[in-house]
Order: C-alpha cells, then sequence, then structure tokens
C-alpha cells in the first residue's frame, strides 16, 4: 500500500516491536523498591487503557483516516506487550495491588464508557475532519510522557533498563509518528489549529482521571520532583510548543504544577 | 470448545506471503471475476477497525480477555487486507490509504452514526447485548473462513491456495473466540437467546453489506457459493450456528443466498 511522504507508517506497521516475558531475565527483576513497583503498575494500567482510547478516536471523524488507524492498530499490538511485560515484572515482584477507581472515577467511567462516545460521535462529526488535529496532539502529549516516564524510570532504577530501554524505542516512534501527524494536521485549517490548541489545553496526566490523586501523585513525586528532571521536562514540552499555533505551550509542566499544589494541598 | 486467550496472543502473528512465488500472477493473471472478489474481501478486512469501533462503544469490551483477542484479531485482519492488496497490486490494482479514507468518508452519516446505534442499543439491553455481539462476529468469521477456502479451491492457483489457506487458518481461530464467547453468554439464558436470534433473523446481513454495494454482494455470494458445493459449504455454516444455544433451525446464510437469487 502506497504512503505520502514523512513518517512512513507502512514501514512502522511492518516492523512492530514486541516484548515478551520469554526474553526477560525475569529473576533479576526481583525485590524493587516500592516507588518503582507503584510507577510501573501506574505505567501498565495506562498501557491497558489502549483500546478505550481507540475507541474515544474512533467514534470520531478520525476512523476514516486509514493512515492513522493503519498506526493504531499496531501501536495497540505494541502497546499491549508493553503492558505484558510490566505485569511480568510486577508478577515477579508478587506485586498485586492496582490503583482502584474512587467513586467520582466509577462515576467518571461509566460517563466516558456509555454516553461520552455518543455525544463524542455526534459532536465530533459536525465539526468534521478538523477535530483529527486535535487528537493527535494529545496522542503526542500521551506519549512524550510516557516516554519520559519510563526514562526516568529506568534513570532511578538502572536494574529495568532492559525492560525500559526497548519501551522508550517504542515510545520514540510514537512521537515521531505523532509529531509528523500533529504537524500537518494543526497547520491545515484555523478550525483546525483552534481545536488542536484547545486539545492541548484541556490535555490530562494519562491515567488520572479515575484513580485516586493519591495513586498518582507519589508516582510523579518520585519520577519529576527532582529539579535535575526539569531540563527533560522542557526538552518534551519544546515538541508541542514546535507545532504550528502551539508556540510557548508548556502543557507538560503545568500538568506536573498542577499536581504538585494539589499535593502540598493534601498534606 | 474452550479458547485459551493467551496462547491465541502468544501465537498471534501477522499473515505472511513473502515466502509464496506470486510474482507468476504477472504471467497468469486471475480472471476478472475472482479479482473483483478478492477486492471487496480486501475492504472488508481493512474496514475491521471500523468493526471494532463499533464494539468497544459497547460493553462487549472492558474485560481483558475479550481486549486482548480484539488487539490481536484487528490487527490479524489488517494484515489480511494488506496481504489481498498486494495480491490486487499484482494486477494492476492499487489499494492505498487515500482510497480507503475516501470509501469510508462516502459512507457518510449512516457509518459515523453506528457507533451511536450500537452504544444507545447496548445501553440499553445491558449485558446480553454482548453475546449478539459474540454470536454476529462467529457468523461472519465463519463465512469469512468459507469464503477463502472456496476461493482457493475455485481457483486452483498453488501460492493464491496457500495465501487463502493461511488466511482462513487466522479466521478459524477468530471463530473459535467468537463461538466459545456466544455459547457461554446463551446458554442458560432466553433472554439473550431471543434477542440474538430476532437479530440475526431481522438484522444480519452477510459481512460487508453496509460497505460495499449490493451488486457487489450478490456477486461474491454467487461467485463463491454459488452451485452445489457453495451451497454445501453455506448449509455447514448454517449448521454450526444452528448448534448454538437458542439458535437452533436458523438458516440465514441460505435465507441470505435465495434472497439474492444465488442458484444452488
Amino acid at each position: 500500500m502506497s504512503d505520502s511522504a514523512g513518517f512512513d507508517v507502512r514501514s512502522y506497521t511492518r516492523t512492530p516491536r514486541s516484548l515478551r516475558r520469554k526474553d526477560l531475565d525475569l529473576a533479576a527483576l526481583q525485590g524493587l523498591g516500592t516507588n518503582t513497583l507503584l510507577t510501573l503498575r501506574h505505567l501498565q494500567q495506562v498501557e491497558r487503557g489502549t483500546l478505550r482510547l481507540m475507541r474515544d478516536l474512533l467514534v470520531t471523524p478520525t476512523h476514516a483516516e486509514s493512515r492513522v488507524t493503519a498506526f493504531l492498530t499496531t501501536w495497540a499490538y505494541e502497546e499491549y506487550w508493553i503492558a505484558d511485560a510490566l505485569e511480568a515484572v510486577l508478577d515477579e515482584n508478587n506485586h498485586t495491588e492496582v490503583a482502584h477507581s474512587t467513586k467520582l472515577g466509577e462515576l467518571r467511567r461509566s460517563w466516558d464508557d456509555r454516553v461520552s462516545p455518543t455525544a463524542d460521535a455526534i459532536r465530533t462529526n459536525l465539526l468534521g475532519s478538523d477535530i483529527v488535529a486535535g487528537h493527535m496532539a494529545v496522542g503526542l502529549l500521551d506519549s512524550l510522557v510516557a516516554r519520559a516516564s519510563y526514562a526516568r524510570a529506568g534513570q532511578l532504577e538502572p536494574r529495568l533498563g532492559a525492560v525500559i530501554d526497548p519501551i522508550v524505542a517504542i515510545k520514540d516512534r510514537h512521537v515521531e509518528f505523532y509529531v509528523d501527524e500533529a504537524s500537518d494536521r494543526l497547520a491545515a485549517s484555523p478550525a483546525a489549529g483552534r481545536l488542536g490548541r484547545r486539545a492541548v489545553r484541556t490535555w490530562r496526566w494519562p491515567g488520572s482521571r479515575y484513580g485516586a490523586p493519591g495513586y498518582v501523585q507519589p508516582v510523579l513525586r518520585y519520577l519529576f520532583a527532582d529539579p535535575s528532571v526539569r531540563a527533560d521536562i522542557d526538552a518534551a514540552d519544546s515538541q508541542v510548543a514546535a507545532l504550528p499555533g502551539l508556540a510557548g505551550a508548556h502543557p507538560i509542566r503545568q500538568a506536573l504544577g498542577r499536581f504538585a499544589s494539589r499535593g502540598a494541598r493534601h498534606r | 470448545m474452550a479458547f485459551d486467550i493467551d496462547k491465541f496472543t502468544q501465537d498471534s502473528v501477522r499473515v505472511n506471503w513473502e515466502d509464496l512465488d506470486l510474482d507468476n500472477f504477472r504471467e497468469n493473471p486471475l480472471p476478472p471475476e475472482s479479482i473483483r472478489t478478492l477486492r471487496y474481501m480486501c475492504d472488508v478486512e481493512y474496514h475491521t477497525v471500523c468493526y471494532l469501533r463499533d464494539m468497544l462503544v459497547t460493553r462487549s469490551h472492558g474485560e481483558g480477555e475479550v481486549n486482548a483477542f480484539m488487539t490481536m484479531w484487528n490487527r490479524e485482519e489488517f494484515w489480511h487486507g494488506e496481504a489481498l492488496a498486494h495480491v490486487l497490486s499484482l494486477h494492476g490494482v492499487t489499494v492505498n490509504y487515500d482510497q480507503l479514507k475516501d470509501r469510508r468518508v462516502k459512507l457518510g452519516w449512516r457509518d459515523r452514526l453506528a457507533p451511536v446505534k450500537q452504544s444507545l442499543l447496548s445501553n440499553i439491553v445491558g449485558k446480553d447485548f454482548v453475546a449478539v455481539h459474540m454470536l454476529w462476529g462467529a457468523a461472519n468469521e465463519w463465512s469469512a473462513a468459507a469464503a477463502y477456502k472456496r476461493l482457493g479451491v475455485l481457483e486452483g492457483h498453488p501460492s493464491l491456495a496457500e495465501l487463502l489457506r493461511r488466511i482462513a487458518a487466522q479466521e478459524s481461530r477468530h471463530v473459535a473466540f467468537y463461538a466459545t464467547q456466544a455459547k457461554a453468554r446463551l446458554a442458560g439464558n432466553p433472554k439473550a437467546q431471543k434477542l440474538a436470534r430476532f437479530a440475526l433473523k431481522n438484522a444480519w446481513a452477510p459481512v460487508g453489506s453496509g460497505i460495499m454495494t449490493d451488486d457487489e454482494v450478490t456477486h461474491v455470494m454467487g461467485h463463491l457459493f454459488g452451485g452445489a458445493e457453495g451451497r454445501k459449504e453455506i448449509n455447514a455454516i448454517d449448521r454450526h450456528i444452528g448448534r448454538l444455544p437458542g439458535m437452533e433451525g436458523l438458516t440465514i446464510f441460505a435465507d441470505a443466498l435465495d434472497a439474492r437469487g444465488v442458484a444452488a
């Protein structure tokens, strides 16, 4: 199948990377610290939510974008195996705890599962294909923070290298795809730009919608509280700010700031 | 029949054709009626992601096993599309992302509102709707497996037959998943059975009906399942469905052929 210039979706679909348990030296990953395990659980639950994200894109005009759906099909496959590998590491450490939804989270989930797809299908189909720009910007943000989280977790626990390094490489390709798609689509029309900016403004940290802040906050503090990480966060934000119409945006730093101030209030 | 989801996900691969001698199509091309059928199959396979969407808005998703299956299933079907697109390309028929997009856009509001309809029905009917989805999936996968096998037999081209055999083998594993799920969800649940029977009888149509024109559907049905041999395959699918709880005596496939004037 032919493909346009830019990120080579065709080649990407042909070379997915699937992390398999049998390729990991799990015994070498026993006895990981609590912070590491909580981080891996958070990331594993985000990866497991892939199909839900896919649904939210597919009910909109994005579903007609066969280039995007070819990417998503392969992306979901890679994410599945990332989640499975993380689960294997967690099992090896007998870490069975999962972040449960709060009451509010349950309400949100039931709304997201039962009402949002219908409402979004109608709303976005009225808006038309400009909506794709926003989806690609959000996809980029999700991939950037996932990449930063894995990379940082690997720095803090070097034993994770064998699991983390391939995941970071997988995320690099996702980032590359979304940068390419978002750049083209944000520049396509004023409406696309507007919808894209709104999507960036309302973007939420992955995995923070249903669970208690008490689950995500310690993970983010563990990963990103140290001032030395600031440069990495700024670098990730700058990839968003480099997109058409988003100069000066720093959504990731802002989101972390919100978590930090909420944490201060709770203490 | 139990379905081992771990084994299914572990073994899930993209269908491979690089080792097959397909280039001899350049000298010995397939006849136009087979190209037309392959084009239909190719479009339907690529459309899987839209079927996935329609399932994801219902309560069919959410459970670990179902999510794992859908992830692999969607990718395997995508690769069936890629494999068939390759065969078509050797016949000068190009299928690319832009064409697929055009086709999806042209489907218009009926396609765009399909998830709305599915979601509303699912919310109204509740959990029993999942049984309908699984039964529907089983019917479609049975017919897909049969269609690939039939085309392989009809053409008698060794490399094509091998490619279609590989695709059909994957479709058969999809059948196993859907049929196991359908059976478990229908067994001992008269309400779900009644609903599923009603849905198959009144709303089911051969796979591809919503996205291809009526002429194309009739062509493919007649090409693959016309005549005594074809009808034998169709009756076998009807018998499979009839063995599921509450589905005794249904003959939806034979009825679909009769309605389209495809002679046995």
